[in-house]
Parts: structure tokens; sequence; C-alpha cells
């Protein structure tokens, strides 16, 4: 039995739209498992980003609740939300967004400071530990703006996990990238995946999803599918992506 | 057209900075046009008021004895005079009124036409001037402060330390030669009935002291254009006349003494508000420079579009000037009656009624030199728009790189806010080196003025400089032929140790020719205030000033010829010193050659400075109980002496000027500079949000980034006033005679600049983060 990690129940999230409302988010119910990779997939303006950003606290849901240790983030104040991201959430964005003033180095371990549950010398060592596995050692004192795209992502996947957060979101974190980095970002994350690092991720590419053992299917607000699948060999790739696609043209995707 | 749209599309969009910016203009607009107006209007209410008066260039005040019909004639006929005009008058020996005492000469003349009479307000003048009745007085406007006093109050006037007489205060009038606050002597008016009652009395007196004094006011030939100190100088060359008078006045001393003071305040503000201005400059400079750097994409599309380089730069070039012209619009304006409120406060000094008006030419003029340097900075910031390339700007522009610093700032896990916050300024230092100067200029002004005030607030200083604030001073109340000096000397020896003592009469005497303040010295030796060469011990030798040396070349080791009462004596001067009195234009001697001159070689009083405080009121216990009656005593251990009170004065008003406009600054760039990095950094404070960075915690950052620049900057501040402090101090103490000055740095007067501007910095700068609670995370969002 895998331990629920996060639930959402009811989420909404509307906009107001000339006079009217737009409903991004309809009453979905969720439910996040320690140790998941779990992937959000759906066409374009399904409510992908907007569900995660919604279950991560990042924006605030219209109605309904997302339950995290028994807490609802959705009537969290600022502080409280600040706490949850510094101590047990950890983000990856599709545009990089790191500090662009620090080095890749100092950009990963602020986060760890931040979080005060470990000493600074801890913080540093796991540092190097992440950068190394990264391969990005040689580059730790560079600033982004002085190294790739793949090495800014890489620096960001070790910033989300520097803290050991209990679960990472990561919107679309290959989107940026060129397929050769892609490929890179993914073997990390798959790798902390194995570690037992609990991920959801919001991807439209099928090459991104097969490394999930959960994808959840989103139209319209509503997820509509969900297929769940075994960790991810590489060698059964092929068998694994025709499995996703069959799946997502049962979908209509 | 089209630069019409954009102009209305960036007025709109940048609205904060170009008000800031128009304040900050206004600011300096309306205070440096109500200072030239103040001047102006201060210098054409003086002529205003000598024309009223209808006096000569120079009053000579010359004891009625010493005026021979021989005497009268020769000046009467002197090629360089015109007519005379002849008052009589009595001069007093002291003057009490709400218990403030005055023994500068007070001369009582009969209200003449020409005097004009203010209103209650003292806004204008009455149409007519009332005859002055039996007990009535007319009093200059100077002697309102000076004394305190007001309409209807009781003035007694005391002649030869025998006759006491008391007045009503009538009236206050204009009387430009001698009014002001600032000029010792006065003029007060009587009635004819009180007048001749008086003379009557001085006539009964027994004493020698002298009483009746001929005022004659001398008008200069027509066609001689000579200064009145030339006139003067040619004046007694011819006729020493100078060398029999007891005191004369030329109207341009008169207008240099009555305008000193608001000249030297408003002088030190003209001064402080030209750096004010230096710095909207490089606000200005800055706002260019980070607009281009955050509009990188924008002006690229719009080179894409077919805007060329001068038309982008004109937009640049008229959204700016249409701010600072609003700016000095709005300060033109306001300075209107901010000057009439600065005139009516210097009133209570100049004791002359000002004009009222802008002095528009003057300050259209001033107004158009400051927005043409701003022209100048507008274009040469501008130019960084002719390299803008439309591919790069399209493809993202230079935003995203903003690092320039070599410097390595580590970051730690202890004061984390700390270790960010220095990161965050050395990463972009060439952007804060605007604010960095700032600061300094303003910590430069703030600690400047707190040296004044530490300069006031040590008597020991004070001495050594020049303005000679002893402990106690015995005046003589009343005539006497016995030397009770001398015995209040051995009183207070036989108490305590004398530090410092003196028995001193000051003369106006003549200099090779020309008129100079001397103070005599019974024991010259004493003299505090030697700045080189050493004091006048013989009968032939004086001290002077540097700023006599300088205006009349003199030196050490230089001979002049003193002459007065008719004796001629040739001196030489030993030495340098320094005293306040007529602007430093002084001189000293000791009381032999005050002998060689024909003057007393007695004091007016005696002056000591002991070394145990605690005996003083022993010492005047004493005193009192023996000479009463001929001795007043000022204890300056207990009370301020009225010039301490003076400069404190001043210095209080410049140092609340100064503060005050300094913060106000502090504030207005704080918020623009914080707005401009805000915009700059806005994704960042999204990502430190993300990362779980607290708002307050975003904000305390970027507020403790602003205190640590204002910390640089008011250190950078305050090495500059150790470095030019005294030249700075030198020069503007020159206004009041001074060439040398001590400076004491102390660690208040440095420490509280420094804590007032970073502290104010990191208030003003937590203030202006407000906008860091409304970035969401959400805006990191691509979607």
């Amino acid at each position: 039995m895998k331990e629920n990690i996060l639930s959402a129940k009811g989420l909404c999230k509307s906009f107001a739209h000339n006079g009217g409302q737009i409903h991004i988010l309809s009453h979905v119910d969720l439910t996040l498992y320690q140790g998941d990779f779990t992937v959000i997939m759906g066409a374009s303006g399904s409510g992908k980003s907007t569900l995660l950003y919604a279950l991560s606290g990042m924006d605030r849901a219209t109605a309904g609740e997302v339950l995290y240790h028994g807490k609802n983030i959705v009537t969290m104040s600022e502080k409280e939300l600040s706490t949850l991201r510094s101590n047990d959430f950890g983000f990856i964005f599709q545009q990089l967004h790191l500090v662009s003033n620090l080095t890749l180095f100092e950009n990963i371990v602020i986060s760890g400071y931040l979080s005060k549950t470990v000493t600074g010398e801890i913080v540093r060592s796991y540092a190097e530990e992440l950068i190394e596995k990264m391969g990005i050692k040689h580059i730790k004192n560079h600033l982004p703006a002085q190294v790739s795209g793949g090495e800014q992502q890489r620096c960001a996947i070790a910033r989300a996990v520097i803290h050991h957060p209990k679960l990472i979101f990561a919107d679309e974190p290959t989107g940026a990238l060129n397929r050769h980095n892609t490929i890179e970002v993914l073997n990390l994350l798959t790798s902390i995946n194995e570690s037992g690092q609990s991920i959801l991720m919001v991807t439209h590419d099928i090459h991104v999803a097969l490394r999930a053992n959960r994808i959840l299917y989103l139209e319209d607000g509503k997820i509509i599918g969900e297929l769940t699948l075994p960790l991810f060999c590489p060698s059964e790739e092929k068998s694994r992506e025709k499995q996703i696609s069959a799946w997502l043209h049962s979908m209509e995707w | 057209m089209e630069m019409l749209i954009l102009l209305k599309a960036n007025i709109r969009k940048k609205k904060g900075t170009f008000i800031s910016i128009a304040i900050l203009m206004a600011i300096v607009v309306t205070i440096c046009t109500s200072i030239i107006s103040v001047r102006d209007n201060y210098l054409n209410g003086l002529n205003r008021a000598f024309e009223m008066t209808d006096c000569g260039e120079i009053l000579i005040m010359i004891d009625k004895k010493k005026l021979t019909d021989e005497l009268r004639s020769t000046v009467e006929n002197s090629s360089f005079v015109k007519k005379i005009q002849y008052y009589d008058s009595i001069v007093t020996s002291k003057v009490v009124c709400n218990e403030h005492e005055d023994r500068d000469g007070y001369f009582l003349t009969e209200l003449r036409d020409g005097i004009a009479l203010y209103n209650k307000e003292l806004t204008n003048f009455c149409e007519n001037i009332s005859e002055v009745g039996e007990g009535e007085i007319y009093l200059p406007l100077g002697l309102k402060s000076k004394l305190e006093c007001d309409l209807e109050d009781t003035i007694t006037l005391e002649v030869a330390a025998e006759f006491k007489k008391d007045f009503v205060i009538k009236g206050f009038v204009q009387e430009p030669m001698m009014g002001s606050s600032t000029i010792g002597w006065k003029q007060v008016f009587i009635g004819k009935s009180d007048f001749q009652k008086i003379l009557e009395l001085c006539s009964l007196s027994q004493t020698n002291v002298q009483k009746e004094v001929t005022m004659m006011s001398i008008y200069q030939a027509e066609g001689n254009t000579l200064s009145s100190p030339k006139f003067q100088k040619q004046l007694n060359i011819e006729t020493k006349i100078l060398d029999m008078a007891e005191g004369e006045m030329g109207i341009d001393e008169s207008k240099k003494y009555t305008l000193l003071l608001p000249d030297m305040i408003l002088d030190i503000v003209f001064a402080f508000m030209l750096f004010l201005f230096l710095i909207i400059l490089i606000v200005v400079s800055h706002s260019i420079t980070t607009e281009i750097d955050i509009e990188y994409t924008a002006l690229g599309i719009l080179k894409a579009q077919g805007f060329n380089n001068k038309k982008i730069r004109a937009i640049f070039l008229i959204q700016y000037m249409a701010s600072l012209l609003l700016g000095a619009m709005l300060g033109s304006i306001a300075a209107i009656p901010i000057q009439h409120y600065i005139g009516k406060a210097c009133m209570s000094v100049t004791a002359v009624l000002p004009e009222q008006s802008l002095s528009i030419g003057k300050s259209t003029l001033f107004t158009f030199i400051l927005i043409g340097c701003f022209c100048l900075i507008i274009l040469l910031k501008t130019r960084k728009v002719i390299h803008i390339s439309p591919v790069r700007a399209i493809i993202g522009g230079v935003e995203d790189i903003y690092f320039d610093s070599r410097i390595y700032a580590p970051i730690f896990d202890k004061a984390l806010s700390f270790w960010l916050a220095f990161r965050q300024l050395i990463s972009a230092k060439k952007r804060y080196f605007g604010v960095l100067f700032i600061v300094a200029i303003l910590t430069f002004f703030m600690t400047l003025v707190n040296l004044f005030s530490v300069f006031l607030a040590s008597r020991d200083t004070l001495n050594s400089m020049g303005f000679m604030i002893p402990d106690i001073t015995f005046h003589y109340n009343k005539d006497t032929n016995k030397d009770l000096l001398t015995e209040v000397e051995k009183i207070v020896e036989k108490h305590t140790a004398i530090r410092y003592k003196n028995q001193q009469r000051t003369q106006y005497i003549s200099l090779n020719g020309d008129k100079i303040y001397s103070e005599m010295y019974k024991y010259p030796e004493q003299i505090l205030s030697l700045t080189k060469g050493r004091v006048p011990l013989y009968d032939n030798e004086i001290i002077i000033t540097q700023i006599v040396s300088e205006s009349m070349d003199l030196e050490i080791g230089d001979t002049v010829i003193l002459s007065k009462n008719g004796k001629e004596v040739e001196c030489m001067i030993t030495g340098f010193y320094q005293a306040i009195n007529d602007v430093g234009m002084i001189i000293a001697f000791n009381f032999d050659l005050a002998g060689r001159l024909g003057l007393p070689q007695s004091g007016f009083s005696a002056s000591f400075i002991v070394q145990d405080k605690d005996k003083i009121s022993d010492i005047i216990d004493e005193i009192k109980a023996q000479y009463r009656e001929f001795l007043k005593i000022d204890d300056y251990t207990t009370t301020k002496n009225p010039i301490e009170i003076q400069y404190h004065s001043i210095v209080d008003v410049i140092t609340v000027i100064i503060y005050s406009f300094s913060l106000i600054f502090a504030l207005i760039v704080v918020i623009m500079v914080c707005n401009k990095t805000f915009i700059r950094e806005r994704r960042d404070i999204g990502i430190f949000k993300a990362l779980g960075f607290t708002v307050n915690k975003l904000r305390f950052h970027f507020a403790l980034r602003f205190f640590i620049l204002a910390l640089l900057g008011s250190f950078i501040g305050m090495s500059i006033t150790v470095v030019i402090a005294k030249p700075a101090m030198s020069f503007i103490l020159k206004f009041v005679g001074l060439s040398t000055v001590i400076v004491n740095f102390t660690v208040a007067s440095v420490l509280l600049p420094i804590l007032i501007i970073s502290g104010s910095f990191f208030v003003f700068a937590y203030i202006a983060s407000k906008n860091i609670k409304k970035v969401e995370v959400k805006e990191l969002i691509v979607q």
C-alpha cells in the first residue's frame, strides 16, 4: 500500500473573462503517492500547468482543497506556503529560472540554507555530491548566463532536491531544451525518482512521459484517464511508448 | 504623431519617476529662486531705505567738544565732500529692556525727516510718522529681536552711568545705516523736549565721560564715485576727521554688516542646493541608463519598426524635459510665498523692509542653466540608444546578464540575508555608483553641519579661534576713578588659579589712513587666538588678522602708521591672530601703545577663565558684596554668551534645512532606485519566493542592500569630510572673519549622519519594497 503524499478534492480554478468565467479546472479529485513519478498530460489549454501550480500552492485554487499532511494548502497563509516551499516541495520550471547573479553552486545551496533542517556544512557537502551527479562540477562557479540551457536545467534539478523535498513539481522541465539535453535531464529525474523521490511532472511530450509510472490525462480541466505503469526500464522503451500511445489515442489525444 | 503616442504611453507608464524628478527639481528651483530673490529684494530694500532716509555716504560720530569750528570748516571745504548734515545726539552708556542689557552706544537724536515707521504687522510703512511725545521713543527694528521688546514696552536709557530715563516704545522705524541687529551702535529717536531735558542733565554731570556726540552725515562730492571705505580714507587723509571721531559707518560697510548673517545662511543653503541639483543630475542619469536597459527589447522593436536614433533620443529628451520644466514651473510658483517668508524671517536681523518680488530675470536664467545641464546629461546618456541592435533586442536583449562585477562575494548560511544583499549589491555595483555618490554628498553636508555644532559647543575651541567666551566678565557699571578691575583680579586669584585673564577696551582708529577696529589688551601675552608670530609686547607693536593681512597686503615685519586723536605712531606687525569683530577687520595691541595714541590705558572690562569653576559663585558673591554699585558681572558658566546664542541659532537653522532636505532627497532617490531595481529583479524575486523566501525576508534583503549601500556611501562622505572639512569650514567662517579653523571630530558628529542616512535608507527601501508583495510565483509559469 503506497503512502498518500498529497490529495486534492473538488479542485476548481476559474478566471473572469469578458464579464463571464472560464473554468480551467473543474472539480478535480486526485491523490499523489510517495515514490511515484506522476505525469500529467493533456492537450494545450487543458489545464495541466494550472493543476500543477494549484496542487503546489504556487497558485490558489478557486474552490476545493489540496491536503498535504492533513493541512489544506489552498487556505494556507503566504508564510506557511513559504515554509512548505523551503522544506517540503521542490520546483523545476520550464524557463529554468535560476537567480542570475548567483553561481550554479550558490543557486543550489541557497535552497538548502533556507530550509535550515541541516547545517550549512551538510548542505554544501550534499550540493557537491549533487553537482557531481548532475555533471556540472566543472562549471559550478559559472553564472547561469555563462552555461547552456541543459546545464542550467541540471542545476535547477539539483536545486529542487538539495533540501530533500517530499515532492518535486516539474513544469515541462525539458520544454526549452534540445534533444540531447532533454535525455540528460530525464535520466537525472528518473535517477532521483529511483532513489525514492516523488515527482509530479507536466508534459505534452510522450518521450518524457515514458519515464513515469503513473500518467494522468486531463481534458477541459478534468482528469478523464489514468494509466499505471511499472517503473521505467530503458530496454522496454519501445513497448512502453506503444502502450502509452495507444492509451493516449483512446483518450483522443 | 507616432512620437506623441509613445510620449503619452511612456509618461503614463513611468509617471512615478517623472513625478519624483519634478518634485526634486521643484525643491531646488523653489529654494534657489527664493534665495536669489531674497538677496535681490534685500539689496533693493536697503538701497531704497538709504534713499528714503537721504543719508550721506558716511556717518561720523564725533565728540561735540572735538568738533572744532576749524575741523568742521576743513571737512566742509574738502574737495571730496558735497554737503554735511549735522545731528546732535546723546550717547548712552547702558540700555536695559526686558532684562536685556546693552552696552553698545545708542545715539539719542530727535526724530527727523526720512525715518519711516513700520506698521504693527511689519509688512509695510505707515503713511505718516507721528511726533514723539514725552517719554516715548522710536527704535530701529533691529532692536526688536536684539532686546526682545515690543510696542508699549519700557526701555531704560542710561547716560554716562549717571542719568537714567524710562521711555515707552512707540514704534519701530527703518534706520538703514545702523538699524541691523548685527550692528552694535544704534540711532534711537526721541522727542525734542526729552532731548533737551537729557542735555540739561548732561550739563550738570560731574564726570568727563563722553555724552554729547555730533553725528555728521557726509555726502560725497558730485562726480566722485568712491566706495565708502575709499571715501573715508581720502577724507581722513585730507582732514583727519576720522582720527578724531568716536566711530563712523559707511553705506558699503553698513550693507555688508546688515546682510552678513542672512547672506551667510543663504549662501550655505544655496551651495547645498547646488549639490542637491547634482543629485538630481545623477538621478536622471541613472533613470535613463536603467530605462534603456529595461526597455532594451522594446527600443529594439521600435528601431525595427523604423524609429531612428534621433527620434528615440528625442522621446527621452522630451519626456524628461517635460518633467523638469514642470518641476521648475512649480518651483517658481512655490518660490513666491517662500521668498516672502524667508524675507520676513530675515527682517529681525536686517531691520529693513525687503521688496517682495521674484527676481524673474536672474531666476529664469539660473533655471535655464540648470535645465541646460540636464539637456547635456540626457543627450550624453541616451547615446546608448545608438548601440541598440534590433536583432539582439528581439532575441532577448541584454537583460539577463546584469552581473558586472569581478569581485566575488561569497554566500554563507550564517547571516544569509546579509550575504545575499551584499551579493546583489556587488553584482551590479555600477548601477549603484550614483546612489553611493548621492549618499556621500548628503553625509558630507550633515557631518559638516554637525562639526559646526561641535565647534560651537567647545568654548576652548571658540576661545582659541577668537570668539573669546570667558567664564566670567566684569564691566564697569558706573564711572569711577578707581581701578576696580585690578582689585577684581586679586579677588579672583584669591579663590582659584586663573587660566586666562585680560582687561580690554576697543576703539576705532586709523591704520595707514584706513579705519580699523582695534582691541587693546592689558595682558597681550594672554591672547589665545594667536595663529602666527608673537603677541605685541611693546608700545610699537601690533598683531593683525589674516583678513586684515589679505585686504591691506600686510605681513609680519611690516611697519604701519596708527593714528588717533591727532597722534601718529609707527608700529611693526609681530603676528597674526583671529577675532570676529568687524568681520575680522581688526588689530590688537597693548595698553602702552593705546597711551601713545592718546587713548585711556585702562579696560572697559576684565575677563577670566578660571581653573576651578565651582568657585565662581563665591567670587561673584564677594565682588557683589564689595562693588555691586560699580560693576556688572556676566557669568558665562551658567548662561550663554550672546555670540554663542546667535551662532547656535544660525547653525540650528542650517541643520534643520540640511537634515530635512537630505531626508526628503534620500526618500525620493531610494523610492526611484528601488522601483527600477524592482522592475529589473522581478523575476529573481519570483524565483526566491518559489524557493521559499517569505515576503518579509525578501523585503528585508532589499532594504538591507540599500542599508549597506548607504553605509558605504556615508563612509565615503565621512572620509571626504575628514579631508575637506577644514578648508570648507574656513571658507564659510570667513564670512564672520575667521580664516583659520580648528576642527574637532567627535564620535557623535560623525556617527549621527551615518546612522541617520543609513537608517533612513533602510526604512525608505523597506517601504519602497512593498511591491514585492505583488510578485506572484505563478509569474514564472509559462503557459
